[in-house]
């Protein structure tokens, strides 16, 4: 089963239009990664448009390749100017800027780019691998299952939400409230239209989740961001030589990979946490534990190793289950049903091709990355220098017109503005936005197979407990409810006495 | 009014926000979807089931944020109100009045671009895209402080051509040639 999809999916990756999609993506990636305060979720956002309009494995393989590159590019503005290009790349700091300081910019960049690149491509292989062994063991899955799982994925919009659980969960259930929007094909009605056409058949996903990202993030830069700020920064070359000086530090390499795989997998963790986990983990394996911090390669390696191979964990349960853990997998699992396909055991089922597409595609990008990256990290640090003056014209444009090459609909356009005011309105008080989009895209799965489950048992609620399966799920969502309400100060103070009981053994 | 009752009553405004949905998502259920009889049964056929269940949770939610305002510390989260570098010792009332001086002008900017978007595609099927696209990156440009118009105009015409052509010439998307009637690709 494992190698099939890749068998199968080859045909569709290797097309002109295909490879070209992923060159492309990687390139944007890379480009919105260096830029500070942008990201691979605003990348897959306002590409997304243009995905829609593409084959399915092209489509996925832009987003893809952006969502991979964008976290690496992140890692040569923390190394330049000391600022992470994104929240990915904050561990990176800790040694890339002091190298910099050294004179070793070229060095840090290049094993940065090489480091992602080989970690990505470890995740791949662990995401070859397991997301189709967990998709075989959840093929049985019928709507009770399938139900029980999206409330798993409902329940990481707690844990995205991390430090803000109940503005979390607020913003969440706006998602879902608003999902509900539209022709509801159970009672064959249309719900809250208020008798305006371009509602009757919901609202547009993309329409909205543009607005809630991309629209108000250009109304905070605006009204926050010094709009002609140009940081001093010269031209630097790394060389593919570095690929072999990162492979000297394989067994960080692997170790970080592994763990940013692992916690990519858990819904809510993201890169940031893997990157400082992993960071963590190198310097408590090292030998000289004292020289991180002060700009050595191992750090570099651990952090962006670590980073990039979670985005290949966080595509096991995306792919496999169809439960996202993050916004930007979640956006990602959004632009695959717009192209007709749901993730989930049935896409490993019947659309194997579309699988071993994505994992083609998945591949190729981290390698696409290591050569972009090194041979244009010369564009990609004068793009530092570029002013948010042209930029967020340039955002606004690629918002506008992506949105109307939808449905060619100017009732999108009011969508996404109107959205952009509310998720501008949710940054000011400090509601995370993912949740949002997380409900948004889960909401109209969780309520189908809640309710397809109920027309199936002839509306008698305990079919939710009679099947093994769906009942164990439950009893998980439950025990992972009661862990949230666990109050943070004693589970630090559990984990410090687990700790310290490890160190000792 | 102290910073504090102000930072309260701004948090207990955005909790407003979502009540104000949930009862519009209540009067819905109880009318059209009611007079559509869509809104009774079992939950399997009701339409009205979960969205209400939905909302009832948001309110509760609602709530408890509500609580963590006006009785703890759900209002401090804000940096704009109460930013982390403000100085212990300094008044906060001080503090806060000269942020919102220092960020009027980007206020401003903020509205204005907003407006603009409002603007351009009020006007877009009527002007066509070739023509309400470079007027609204001029202005856009404009007000984010770009004062060269060599550089302004060429801004402007050459993302419109760009974007228009990877639309319009590559994705076969028909922009709005508005009175004009201009499609080049």
């Amino acid at each position: 089963m494992t190698l099939e999809p890749l068998i199968d999916g080859f045909r569709l990756f290797f097309d002109v239009s295909t490879l070209l999609a992923i060159a492309f993506g990687t390139l944007v990636g890379l480009l919105i990664g260096v830029l500070p305060g942008l990201g691979p979720l605003m990348g897959i956002i306002l590409l997304l448009p243009l995905a829609y309009h593409m084959e399915p494995v092209a489509g996925m393989g832009l987003l893809v390749s952006i969502f991979v590159a964008g976290s690496c590019g992140g890692a040569i503005t923390a190394i330049m100017v000391r600022i992470p290009g994104t929240p990915l790349a904050a561990a990176t700091l800790l040694d890339g800027y002091p190298m910099m300081k050294r004179g070793l910019a070229k060095e840090a960049i290049g094993t940065a780019v090489a480091a992602s690149a080989l970690g990505g491509i470890i995740g791949g292989l662990i995401l070859i691998f397991l997301a189709p062994l967990l998709a075989d063991i959840a093929i049985d899955f019928a709507p009770p299952e399938y139900f029980a799982l999206t409330l798993t994925g409902l329940l990481t919009i707690a844990v995205v939400s991390r430090e803000a659980t109940v503005k979390g969960l607020m913003t969440g259930t706006l998602g879902l409230v608003l999902s509900t929007i539209g022709y509801d094909e159970f009672a064959n009605v249309s719900r809250f239209a208020f008798g305006i056409d371009g509602l009757l058949g919901g609202i547009n996903l993309v329409a909205m989740v543009v607005g809630i990202f991309a629209i108000s993030e250009i109304i905070d830069q605006i009204r926050h961001g010094d709009l002609s700020a140009k940081p001093d920064v010269s031209v630097v070359r790394p060389s593919f030589s570095s690929a072999i000086s990162t492979m000297r530090h394989w067994r960080n390499l692997v170790r970080s990979s592994v763990i940013g795989t692992g916690l990519g997998a858990l819904p809510g963790i993201g890169g940031g946490i893997s990157a400082f986990s992993a960071y963590a983990i190198a310097k408590s394996a090292s030998k000289r534990p004292e020289e991180f911090g002060t700009g050595i390669a191992d750090g570099v390696v651990a952090t962006e190793s670590a980073n990039n191979a979670t985005v290949g964990g966080t595509l096991i349960p995306t792919l496999a289950l169809g439960i996202p853990g993050d916004a930007s997998s979640a956006v990602l699992m959004g632009a695959l049903i717009l192209l007709g396909f749901f993730p989930g055991p049935g896409l490993f089922e019947k659309h194997q091709d579309i699988v071993g597409g994505i994992f083609w595609a998945y591949m190729a990008a981290n390698v696409m990355m290591f050569f972009v990256g090194i041979l244009l990290t010369p564009l990609f640090v004068a793009c530092i220098k570029l002013q948010k003056r042209y930029l967020l014209p340039l955002i606004m444009v690629l918002c506008v017109m992506g949105v109307y090459s939808l449905e060619s609909s100017v009732f999108d356009l009011w969508v996404m503005l109107v959205f952009g005011l509310v998720g501008y309105a949710l940054r000011r008080f400090d509601y995370p936005l993912p949740p949002l989009v997380i409900g948004l895209v889960l909401g109209p799965v969780c309520e189908g197979n809640f309710r397809r489950s109920l027309i199936i048992s002839g509306g008698h609620y305990d079919i939710f407990f009679s099947r093994p399966i769906a009942t164990t799920i439950i009893v998980v969502n439950i025990l992972l409810v009661l862990w949230m309400l666990i109050p943070k100060s004693l589970k630090q103070r559990v984990f410090r006495r687990l700790g310290s009981a490890a160190s000792e053994a | 009014m102290s910073s504090e009752l102000k930072a309260r009553l701004q948090h207990s405004s955005a909790v407003a926000g979502f009540v104000l949905i949930c009862v519009v998502i209540y009067w819905q259920c109880f009318t059209d979807l009611a007079a559509q009889d869509a809104a009774s049964g079992g939950a399997q056929y009701n339409a009205a089931f979960v969205p209400e269940l939905l909302s009832g949770f948001l309110i509760a939610l609602c709530m408890l944020q509500l609580v963590r305002v006006w009785f703890g510390n759900g209002f401090r989260e804000s940096e704009d109100t109460l930013p982390d570098e403000l100085d212990a010792d300094a008044p906060v009332e001080d503090a806060v009045t000269y942020e919102d001086d220092e960020n009027f002008g980007l206020v401003l900017r903020a509205i204005l671009c907003v407006g603009l978007i409002a603007v351009f595609i009020l006007v877009l099927p009527y002007l066509g895209y070739y023509v309400a696209m470079p007027l609204l990156l001029i202005a856009v440009l404009v007000t984010l402080g770009s004062r060269n118009p060599l550089t302004v105009v060429a801004l402007a015409i050459g993302l419109t051509l760009i974007v228009g052509y990877v639309f319009g010439g590559l994705l076969n998307v028909v922009l709005p040639p508005g009175f004009l009637e201009i499609e080049p690709w």
